[in-house]
């Protein structure tokens, strides 16, 4: 638990844009919300590999996306259902259901498709939301908390020995 | 630009899509193997177990070794042992995630191979019901008194009788009432002994003067007058008393009878009869025919997944709760319709007997309605052992799911019977040798099921074993098959799959029929004549208290005739011997 929330800290405090940070969140917010092992997130990954995205924000959101999903499957199952049956839509599904690229990415199922529509309308409000939360956090809070005697304390402390031996943190 | 770009990355992702497909392919010979010991056993409801799966690139395919399937009604054997499958896919239809296998092999599938473990069963088949024979061999017995229907009529016959008895016995009270009444008023012994006295007197009178003379004539007219008039009255009452007397005795009589009567009823109804009893060939045929039809059903409905797919309701599936992470995969119109699986034709041989059944299956596929064409098999083999020859075709049609037809016709020739045991207790017949050629032909349309069996056995010979509870029949049925060295055999199977009727006949009924006549009178004799002591032991009692009644009438009777022959004595020489 303190390794993890180590880890948050050391990515937030640590020299990267803002946006990069951001973007993992954001991209790690399709790939963990949506089923892991479906065509779509071979995209997320090319994308996070190749963009210069804080691979350490990804797999941290990752972790906590996936864990969310979980949680969230009813809802986006519900939304699947509901985009899959629209009668507007059915000649748009019954096109893509006879085009193998997206039988493989299983377009057709409900979780797919609900958790995938949910996520993709959730990507740019996470990812200016992260942004601009990243960006206050950095002039506000950890400028005023490095004043702070209770920072003093934790610099002493064994946590910050561990936030301080992550790799990347100078 | 070069700030937002990794290229690195780009490698990072070659590499790591590469490692993907590798490990992919490395696992997927694991997980085609899985896939089918999961999915046969989802179908059969029991372990099945795969040693190995191979892919193979071209064409694409598979090559899978050793299929053990655990028959669930004996988990130590298996339904089936294939060792080995091979079939090539569709490539482009697994793009549309369609299974879709053009040629398959199933070499030398055996049947009932022993396993080393036990398997696991996870869906019990439902037991055979056999409940037709079972209740037949009830008739070739007595029937039990002590059951509950039997008791039943018992009881009803015996409250019958017992208010019979009273009835009589109140009549026979009153009747004796009133003829003990009657009796008092009508001329008694002491009025004449008067008669006897006056006669007397009458005899010692002086013979006289002529107006004497005419005096004692006078009264000698009277006293026959007076004796004549009493010996009427007698005579009348006793007529009138023998009348009631006759019908107390011939009730009486009805009485004592009554129990033989109703033995007599409660036998027909309850004991064995020739046309109860049936024929001899559902006697000896009818049980194994049952089981045969049970376990045909039973694979029928154990086949049926893969011929129907059971499609949902577009409100069904709004209702229908997924597993979590799942979900329903909805379908929709497709451009070029396709089975999701199929397998277009299937070679198939078969270890048996001693050599391989070969045969052919085409259009295995849980979708016929988008296919259009039903499934069929055909299986053929000669000079099996102890079979000449056997040829199976079957048709599975379910295009249209509403409506299936699923027909199946089997021919088989010179197929050795050897030695089974026939009947049931009661006779116990065993088929010793015979040599069978039989054609069927089974279908089930719907809820319809109908077979119809033709069957010729040759070579027969039998041999009967004596049956404790049915001497006599043995005795007959031993002489009756000494003679019977071929049979003619017809099974029909008509209803529905949970209600249907087996129909066994053959040439063996008319050898039979005077048989079992004989057979079913004795045995109804033995049931009357149980019947009939039960009730008698029941009712003796009462009986015997009327008959004692009646014996009291006896003595009107008696004083009565004494009476009338005293009158009729006095009437016929002491009056005339006056003249």
């Amino acid at each position: 638990m303190l390794y993890t929330l180590a880890k948050v800290l050391n990515v937030l405090n640590s020299e990267a844009d803002p946006s990069q940070i951001s973007l993992a969140v954001a991209l790690a917010l399709i790939a963990g919300l949506t089923p892991l092992m479906s065509l779509h997130n071979l995209v997320v990954l090319l994308l996070v590999l190749v963009l210069r995205v804080n691979l350490s924000a990804f797999l941290l959101g990752l972790a906590i996306f996936s864990g969310l999903a979980y949680l969230f499957d009813p809802l986006f199952h519900g939304a699947g259902l509901s985009l899959l049956s629209a009668k507007p839509l059915e000649g748009l599904w019954t096109a893509m259901y006879n085009m193998p690229i997206f039988r493989i990415a299983r377009f057709n199922n409900t979780i797919v498709m609900g958790s995938l529509v949910v996520s993709l309308v959730l990507f740019l409000p996470v990812f200016f939301l992260a942004r601009a939360g990243i960006v206050r956090y950095r002039a506000r809070f950890l400028a005023w908390m490095k004043r702070t005697r209770l920072a003093q304390a934790i610099w002493a402390s064994t946590f910050y020995k561990i936030y301080a031996s992550l790799p990347g943190r100078h | 630009m070069r700030k937002w770009v990794r290229w690195k990355g780009l490698l990072a992702f070659v590499v790591i899509t590469v490692l993907l497909v590798f490990f992919w392919l490395v696992l997927v010979d694991d997980l085609v193997r899985r896939g089918i010991e999961r999915a046969t056993a989802f179908l059969v409801g029991a372990e099945v177990n795969v040693d190995n799966a191979d892919l193979t690139f071209s064409p694409l395919g598979f090559v899978v070794s050793r299929i053990q399937v655990t028959n669930p009604d004996n988990p130590e054997t298996n339904a089936l042992d294939i060792q080995r499958m091979a079939f090539t896919l569709n490539t482009a239809q697994l793009f549309m995630r369609k299974i879709v296998i053009e040629d398959m092999s199933v070499e030398d599938i055996a049947l009932g191979t022993m396993r080393e473990h036990p398997g696991r069963v996870y869906r019990k088949t439902a037991q055979e019901v056999t409940p037709v024979p079972g209740e037949r061999a009830s008739w070739f017995e007595v029937p039990d008194i002590s059951s509950q229907s039997v008791r039943q009529a018992l009881e009803e016959a015996n409250l019958k009788t017992v208010n019979s008895a009273r009835a009589l016995s109140n009549e026979i009270e009153n009747k004796n009432e009133f003829w003990n009444q009657r009796i008092e008023h009508l001329p008694d012994k002491d009025r004449l002994q008067e008669y006897q006295a006056r006669i007397e007197a009458l005899s010692k009178a002086r013979k006289g003067d002529f107006s004497a003379l005419l005096r004692k004539g006078t009264e000698v007219k009277d006293l026959y007058s007076d004796i004549n008039a009493d010996l009427n009255l007698l005579r009348d009452s006793y007529r009138r008393f023998s009348e009631d007397y006759r019908t107390i005795t011939a009730q009486v009589n009805r009485l004592s009878e009554l129990p033989v009567q109703d033995a007599r009823q409660i036998a027909q109804k309850y004991g064995p009869s020739a046309e109860g009893i049936g024929n001899i060939s559902s006697m000896l045929f009818g049980e194994q025919a049952g089981v045969w039809v049970e376990r045909s059903l039973r694979w029928h409905e154990r086949i049926r997944p893969m011929l129907d797919r059971g499609t949902l309701t577009a409100e069904e599936q709004k209702e229908l709760r997924p597993p979590r992470s799942e979900g329903i995969d909805m379908r929709f119109r497709e451009y070029a319709p396709a089975p999701d699986f199929l397998i277009r034709k299937a070679a198939v041989s078969v270890l048996t007997r001693g050599r391989t059944l070969m045969g052919t299956i085409q259009n295995l596929t849980p979708d016929q309605d988008v296919l259009g064409l039903p499934m069929t098999c055909l299986f053929s083999g000669e000079n099996l052992e102890g079979i000449q020859g056997i040829r199976l075709e079957g048709t599975f049609d379910h295009v249209d799911p509403s409506s299936p037809q699923d027909m199946v016709r089997l021919g088989l020739e010179g197929y050795d019977l050897g030695t089974r045991n026939l009947g049931q207790e009661i006779l116990p017949v065993e088929l010793q040798q015979g040599i069978l050629d039989t054609g069927l032909t089974a279908a089930v349309s719907g809820r319809s099921v109908n077979a119809d069996l033709a069957a010729t056995v040759r070579s027969a010979r039998f041999l009967v074993r004596r049956a404790e509870q049915a001497a006599g029949l043995s005795a007959a049925a031993e002489k009756v098959f000494s003679g019977i060295s071929g049979f003619s055999l017809n099974v029909g199977v008509s209803g529905e799959p949970e209600n249907y009727a087996v129909n066994v006949s053959s040439n063996l009924d008319d050898s039979f029929r005077g048989v079992i006549d004989t057979l079913a009178k004795d045995l109804a004799a033995q049931f009357q004549t149980q019947v009939r002591t039960a009730l008698e032991q029941r009712i003796s009692g009462q009986i015997s208290s009327v008959e004692q009644q009646a014996g009291s009438l006896g003595q009107i009777s008696r004083e009565l005739s004494e009476r009338i022959s005293f009158a009729e004595s006095l009437l016929k020489s002491n009056v005339f011997s006056l003249l």
